[in-house]
């Protein structure tokens, strides 16, 4: 029981992690990245080639490469193509721009990777267990949630104590009266893709460490986080970490009832959760 | 000083402002006045850089002045209706326009002004009241130190007593030295101590003269534009 | 009410397609038919998104849900391979009132990737069903026979009339009432209700239609390959195929997806011929399509129509 609370946990503060870069673009830029998961998956990626690399590289460093990589991309991205989409009357151009830009991404990686399942090889770590409080825990999961949650920690205090935060959250509330005051709002939008992407990419090397991850996972992981960010609402942080953690719960707990559902209780309970509300008039 | 000449703007296909001529002087209140739909609010929000469609002369101290870059130039709007950041605290409101233009509006400074948002510097607005939001809306635009502060209904929503209190600060701003061009609906009130009126009819000036002993009815051939 | 050049359009497509399915070989008729599959699949995309207003990223789980109701109808049933194929999209489309009224609680993004929701949910439904016998796949044996002769060369006749009928059916209905309202729609929703248009009847209509005809698309694109698995029906290329196809192509103009899947299949078999990837063939659809999305977003067609128009 304990240790099913634990698993759901822990996936939950992925699923909750993978969230949270999305809730950040889409509340801030108004747009639903649909290259979001590809960030993901890149993150994996970039940090089994790190690894590949140099095989004696930590886990921070690793980390802070996939992030940084990942980020770089996403203001690029924003910067050279989205930006301008957004600018169209017509917000679904700016989502169709990143859903051509997803297609360049994953078949970019297919063809550079190729279509294999890749994991990130920890070593003992996977196997290690440790005791706390008389319970025994899998070291790796804790390193995970230990990660995903001073992740989370660190958005926090991003966007609440420091300017760059309260320039994101003006933009957020009012883009032209921010403009009007100053703010450089594109700039704002460059580094929210990037923060935004970076963060996927982290949670992309935090799933590759206990799956394996292809090419083809983006679009799971974007629906997943699609999914935490409209059940947590749109641009609030401590929302889309609940949302996250209850899907994971329910990922958890569908795995020991019906192991070859993939992720079809989820996507499930979403779309009831989702409906819902719409019928009952509380969709922003 | 702030100079306009010949200013024009479109709303869609509507030309909500055409041929507009006034100037602001430093340490000066230049209220504009008019009925609903004359133009005054266009009229700043054209000053503050919200609207992109704009045509004619604006000058700042001498030179070309471009909306764009009011923050830069030290231009500041009060919006109507306020519009704060309501994610944002009130410190943090007041704060996010700071751009290290030298200038005598700190955050104490601004606590001296309205003492009541010291106590409710960490409140979001809307905890607020409508008085206080106000406040919060003069002092975020005063802590930018502009040169040009643009006030636009400021009384609105408001109780007698509270407007009184926000007119004083106004007073003291002035005394600072900055110009001041002040949109109010209640003639008497804007034209108190304004040094100059100008009177908005349908995106045109109807009137523009001194503003001592002018009244809701020495205006309102202007105001309305019928005949006197 | 039908134009006589339109009448003369149908019966050519009808003449065209029976001398093709008689003396082009086995391989064009395919490439043949998975064009214009494609186009009908593009087609609808445009219809609900270009007319309609409705970007929707699920619409493959229409095509998936086409196929496997054909098959396993055909291979349960007595009944001829060509009258399931006819009832296919009429069945199909009336399944998805339901979920039309459901899925219009949701707007714009919510609506778009909801419905891509959708389609992933009935594609893990389809790996569990038992008789949809999971990734093993199912094989088209009409009344549990296999299948005689040559479907292709019937696949090729029905998709060409039905790809020339809907052009002449749409350039029809944009005619009625209607379709009056459709072009309201298209360029202003909200004038469009206040001029009286039902708008939530009109989204409905064309969300069953589209469904409708994604379905009977896919249905003829599984009778020329004889073979259906879920990963393949479901597939997430079917909506970037139709996606990229409008995109470029046109949105909210007929012509729009010819263009399109000119361009889409022209540079594929171009680029295989020049040795390039399937991968690389797709990034380049996708820098295309954010291109066109860029530059001219309502696609190639009304940009080059407009040119024509000036000179």
């Amino acid at each position: 029981m304990i240790e099913l609370l634990f698993q759901g946990l822990t996936l939950g503060a992925l699923y909750g992690l993978i969230g949270a870069g999305l809730a950040l673009s889409y509340g801030i830029l108004r747009v639903v990245n649909l290259a979001h998961g590809e960030f993901i998956t890149l993150g994996a990626f970039m940090a089994v080639g790190l690894v590949a690399a140099q095989a004696t590289l930590p886990l921070p460093v690793v980390l802070a490469g996939a992030f940084g990589g990942a980020a770089l991309l996403g203001a690029l991205m924003q910067v050279a193509f989205v930006e301008r989409a957004m600018s169209f009357r017509d917000p679904m151009v700016a989502m169709l721009v990143t859903f051509g830009l997803a297609v360049m991404i994953r078949n970019g990686m297919l063809e550079t990777l190729g279509a294999n399942l890749r994991g990130l090889d920890v070593g003992g770590l996977a196997q290690a267990r440790i005791e706390l409080a008389g319970q025994s825990f899998g070291l790796l999961p804790l390193v995970t949630l230990g990660i995903a949650a001073a992740a989370f920690a660190v958005l926090a205090g991003l966007i609440f104590r420091t300017q760059f935060g309260r320039e994101v959250r003006a933009v957020s509330d009012r883009p032209d009266i921010a403009a009007m005051m100053g703010i450089k709002v594109a700039r704002v939008h460059a580094l929210v893709a990037a923060l935004s992407a970076g963060l996927a990419a982290l949670a992309g090397v935090l799933l590759a460490m206990r799956a394996s991850v292809s090419p083809f996972s983006g679009v799971a992981h974007l629906l997943i986080a699609f999914e935490v960010v409209v059940l947590g609402g749109i641009g609030r942080i401590r929302g889309v970490l609940l949302a996250g953690l209850f899907l994971g719960m329910v990922q958890v707990i569908a795995q020991r009832i019906d192991a070859n559902a993939g992720m079809l209780y989820v996507h499930l309970t979403f779309f009831l959760a989702l409906v819902f509300r719409a019928v009952t008039g509380r969709l922003s | 000083m702030l100079r306009l000449e010949g200013v024009g703007a479109f709303h869609g296909q509507a030309r909500a402002l055409e041929g507009v001529s006034l100037t602001v002087e430093s340490g000066q209140t230049h209220a504009l006045v008019g009925a609903n739909g004359a133009g005054k609010s266009t009229l700043l929000r054209l000053l503050s850089g919200l609207v992109p469609d704009w045509r004619g002369t604006i000058t700042l101290d001498g030179r070309p002045y471009d909306p764009r870059h009011a923050a830069a130039r030290g231009v500041a709007l009060v919006p109507e209706g306020r519009l704060l950041f309501d994610s944002l605290t009130v410190e943090e409101n007041i704060l996010i326009g700071q751009r290290g233009r030298p200038g005598p509006w700190t955050l104490a400074a601004l606590f001296t002004l309205f003492p009541i948002l010291r106590e409710k510097r960490h409140s979001r607005p809307g905890d607020l009241s409508g008085g206080q939001q106000q406040m919060v809306a003069i002092a975020r635009a005063l802590a930018t130190n502009p040169a040009v502060l643009l006030c636009d209904e400021i009384a609105l929503g408001l109780a007698p007593k509270v407007v009184d209190e926000v007119y004083a600060a106004l007073s003291q701003v002035r005394a600072q030295g900055l110009a001041v061009l002040l949109v109010d609906q209640d003639i008497a009130r804007a034209c108190k101590d304004a040094a100059q009126v100008t009177c908005l009819l349908k995106g045109r000036v109807s009137h523009q003269g001194a503003a001592a002993g002018v009244t809701a009815h020495s205006l309102r051939a202007a105001y309305f534009g019928v005949a006197a | 009410m039908i134009r006589p050049f339109e009448m003369a359009a149908v019966a050519l497509a009808l003449g065209l397609g029976i001398l093709g399915a008689r003396t082009l070989d086995a391989g064009l008729l395919f490439l043949a038919c998975e064009v214009l599959t494609l186009f009908l699949m593009a087609q609808m995309w445009n219809l609900l998104a270009g007319y309609g207003g409705q970007v929707s990223l699920g619409h493959q789980v229409f095509v998936g849900i086409g196929a496997y109701a054909l098959f396993l109808t055909a291979n349960a049933t007595p009944l001829p391979l060509w009258l399931v194929l006819a009832g296919v999209p009429l069945a199909v489309a009336v399944a998805a009132i339901p979920l039309g009224m459901v899925m219009f609680h949701l707007k714009a993004a919510y609506f778009a990737v909801g419905m891509w929701v959708v389609a992933e949910i009935v594609q893990q439904l389809a790996y569990k069903m038992p008789f949809v016998r999971g990734t093993a796949g199912l094989v088209l044996r009409p009344g549990g026979q296999p299948i005689q002769g040559y479907p292709e060369q019937v696949v090729f006749v029905i998709a060409l009339v039905a790809a020339v009928g809907l052009m002449v059916a749409l350039r029809i209905f944009l005619r009625t009432r209607a379709g009056l309202a459709t072009l309201a729609l298209r360029d202003n929703e909200g004038a469009a209700r206040a001029a009286g248009v039902n708008v939530k009847r009109l989204h409905l209509v064309l969300f069953c239609v589209t469904a409708g005809g994604c379905a009977g698309a896919g249905a003829l694109h599984y009778i020329t390959t004889l073979y259906v698995t879920p990963n393949d029906a479901f597939q997430i290329n079917w909506i970037v195929a139709m996606m990229v196809i409008t995109v470029i192509g046109g949105t909210g103009t007929l012509m729009g997806p010819v263009l399109g899947v000119a361009i889409l299949i022209g540079l594929r078999e171009g680029m295989t011929a020049a040795g390039v990837s399937g991968d690389q063939y797709w990034i380049v659809m996708g820098l295309l399509s954010v291109s066109v999305l860029l530059l001219s977003p309502r696609g190639l067609w009304p940009a080059l129509a407009g040119l024509f128009r000036k000179g």
